[in-house]
């Protein structure tokens, strides 16, 4: 199932605070550093869309 | 009493007197009295004009035009009312009267008494309480309005919706929101909405009079509100409209408009929020590299010296070895020097060539045994003599023994 916005939100904040931790594999870094851009650009997508979707029908209003 | 000693006064100086006395006393400021309408004239100029009595005693009361805007009924004889106001002398007339300021139905005291005991009750029961309020989610995905369909208050949270967050899907839960019958339709709404699994939803409506908001303190609805699942953000009346509804929800906003804004983000916000994820991340994980790449460093740097150190523990050592050894071998020529000196001599003294090179040489007889002694020599016998470059075959003509005094 798709994520929600929210829990992609809450993955992040996840992979963020997996790094603090110390002993935190380089392979398992670079994943969740993949994981986590992809999590941004799929997140700022969806705002955006979202945005232009809603200027898209004031301007037809 | 001497007459004469009382100067007479005028009927103005007597009321103006009587109106400074009444104003400065203080407990004739501001006084909440409560009675029954009498005598009461709506006059055409806008102001009101009444009798306030009760069973035994009545006084004169005024309401100015300028205040009329706050009444929120129309005042008929008989009506039992609580008003405030100043008490001061008209002194045209010289009558002491209420000069209103505010003026509301006894009833709504009461009203008002029920919404403070209640707001007691349920606080001390726990409907309040901090800890039971449900955090809002930050990035709500669906959100409900429980709301009138056709109040001002809906149109408001769309727009604050469509402007600041538009990927928030928002469902409206139509309920009436005003009258004492309203009531049992919030609270049928709030457990609809409840049991439809929002992230959050805003039980919301438009400002009114005190008496329109009332239904906002029933307490079915605060019970409804505190058994939800779902956080519910209040957004009622305005700023200054407190309801029981508003105590016991999990947020209490000012205005619907409010509520909404409260319940999500702004897209800006959260893109900014995005943005600064992404810097984070890429610091974290270049201090990742960084930290990988030191601890490579230290670990090639720990390998090598580790292993130089085995080398030159392993040179030094061999180093060690070969000085003992030269040492040993030093002192072993030192040591055996001499003799060995000697030992040579005599390997080089035993050499043939060298005898030969001082005459010595090898006699030995036909039969090949060495001859070592002249008297075993005869006359006439034949005597081989062996030299480096070859042998010289003689014969003996004379013996002549001769005593060296060696025993041989």
């Amino acid at each position: 199932m798709e994520q929600t916005f929210e829990q992609k939100i809450g993955e992040l904040e996840e992979i963020l605070k997996a790094f603090e931790n110390k002993d935190l594999e380089l392979d398992r870094s670079l994943e969740l550093y993949e994981k986590g851009i992809r999590l941004i650009r799929e997140c700022t997508k969806a705002l955006e869309e979202a945005q232009k979707k809603v200027e898209e029908i004031n301007a037809r209003e | 009493m001497n007459q004469t000693s009382l100067k007479p006064v005028s009927v103005s100086q007597l009321n103006l007197y009587l109106k400074n006395l009444v104003q400065a006393d203080p407990h004739l400021k501001t006084v909440c009295v409560e009675g029954e309408i009498s005598n009461l004239t709506l006059h055409s100029s806008g102001h009101i004009y009444m009798t306030l009595k009760d069973d035994s005693s009545a006084i004169r009361a005024v309401m100015f035009r300028g205040y009329r805007a706050s009444l929120k009924f129309i005042p008929k004889n008989g009506m039992k009312i609580l008003v405030i106001g100043d008490v001061n002398v008209y002194d045209k007339t010289g009558t002491i009267q209420i000069y209103v300021t505010k003026m509301m139905q006894a009833g709504i005291g009461d009203v008002y008494m029920q919404f403070e005991e209640l707001k007691a009750r349920l606080q001390k029961e726990g409907l309040f309480s901090e800890s039971h309020k449900k955090p809002l989610p930050k990035y709500p995905s669906r959100i409900g309005l429980i709301t009138s369909p056709t109040g001002a208050a809906l149109q408001d949270m769309k727009n604050v919706i469509r402007r600041r967050y538009p990927l928030v899907e928002y469902t409206v839960i139509p309920t009436t929101v005003q009258g004492q019958e309203a009531a049992a339709d919030i609270v049928e709404a709030i457990r609809r909405a409840d049991a439809m699994g929002f992230d959050v939803m805003i039980l919301a409506r438009g400002g009114g009079s005190l008496e329109d908001l009332y239904v906002f303190n029933d307490e079915t609805v605060a019970r409804t509100i505190y058994a939800c699942e779902t956080p519910i953000i209040t957004g009622i009346g305005h700023e200054i409209d407190f309801t029981i509804a508003d105590f016991v929800s999990d947020k209490r906003a000012p205005t619907p408009s409010a509520a909404a804004e409260i319940a999500i983000p702004s897209t800006e916000d959260v893109l900014m929020d995005l943005m600064n994820s992404e810097q984070k991340l890429n610091q974290k994980m270049q201090m990742m590299l960084t930290t990988f790449e030191s601890k490579l460093k230290l670990a090639s740097s720990r390998i090598e010296s580790h292993s130089s150190v085995r080398i030159s523990g392993t040179l030094s050592r061999l180093d060690v070895m070969k000085h003992r050894l030269e040492s040993l071998v030093t002192v072993l020529l030192n040591d055996k020097g001499s003799k060995l000196k000697i030992d040579i001599e005599k390997l080089n003294a035993s050499n043939p060539l060298e005898l030969c090179r001082k005459g010595f040489s090898r006699v030995t007889k036909e039969d090949g045994s060495p001859l070592s002694r002249a008297r075993d020599a005869s006359k006439g016998d034949r005597l081989y003599i062996t030299l480096p470059d070859g042998r010289i075959v003689s014969e003996v003509r004379e013996i002549e023994e001769k005593d060296y005094g060696t025993d041989v």
